[in-house]
């Protein structure tokens, strides 16, 4: 099973949130924050929206005792889906 | 169940009736529709009001949730945030019974995602996602 690469988080995050409208995926490079001003400003409304999604897509479960850690960026969502999704 | 219900809704913008059966999981309300000729009598229920019912049997359901843990007055309230994915296929007619079923599918954070559905006649009339801030209006911008 290949590992999902922060690109495929991209596609994921900007199909669900529909920030096409909003970034051109150049813009995006996968390591700046998803929340606050100073990234992309995502809300909890946007977490929750992102955690059902990735269980959809890669059936891996994010407890919301860590989310903050995992969403962090989208680079930190593909290393935990990648370290979770055997097991899931 | 027929005591009130945990909201502030009241006619003629109330569409639940009573609440039938509710676990940690999901609940089930009823709403009968007036008969034309009633008081509020609508000749018909339009889409959107199938998703204000779903969106208050949310609210009902956390508010019953909470009156059972005890919880305190902040963590009773909560807020709709959003719907998603509406799906209407039938639409009710004066004097219908409505059964709205209500189902926790993800909690993350203070946000909780629930399926909402509105049958009719063992009918599925209307489907859709709610998603409902829990605490004050005043958090709800996080």
């Amino acid at each position: 099973m290949s590992g999902v690469t922060v690109e495929q988080v991209k596609e994921l995050v900007m199909d669900t949130l529909n920030l096409h409208e909003e970034y051109e995926p150049d813009e995006i490079t996968g390591e700046e924050s998803l929340f606050g001003d100073d990234g992309l400003g995502l809300d909890s409304l946007d977490a929750l929206q992102l955690a059902v999604a990735i269980e959809e897509k890669w059936a891996v479960s994010i407890d919301e005792n860590i989310g903050e850690t995992v969403f962090r960026s989208m680079k930190t969502i593909a290393d935990y889906v990648n370290a979770n999704r055997a097991s899931a | 169940m027929t005591a009130s219900l945990p909201i502030p809704h009241r006619e003629p913008f109330l569409f639940l009736s009573r609440l039938d059966a509710t676990d940690g999981e999901e609940a089930l309300f009823s709403y009968d529709m007036p008969r034309q000729g009633d008081s509020f009598s609508i000749r018909m229920f339009p889409a959107l009001l199938m998703v204000e019912a779903m969106a208050q049997a949310a609210a009902a359901f956390h508010g019953v949730q909470m009156q059972a843990a005890d919880a305190d007055a902040e963590e009773e309230t909560g807020v709709l945030a959003s719907v998603d994915k509406v799906r209407v296929s039938a639409r009710p007619r004066p004097g219908d019974r409505l059964t709205i079923k209500v189902r926790r599918k993800k909690a993350f954070g203070p946000m909780v995602l629930l399926a909402g559905e509105v049958w009719v006649s063992h009918r599925l009339a209307c489907s859709a996602d709610i998603f409902v801030r829990r605490g004050s209006p005043e958090g709800a911008r996080t």
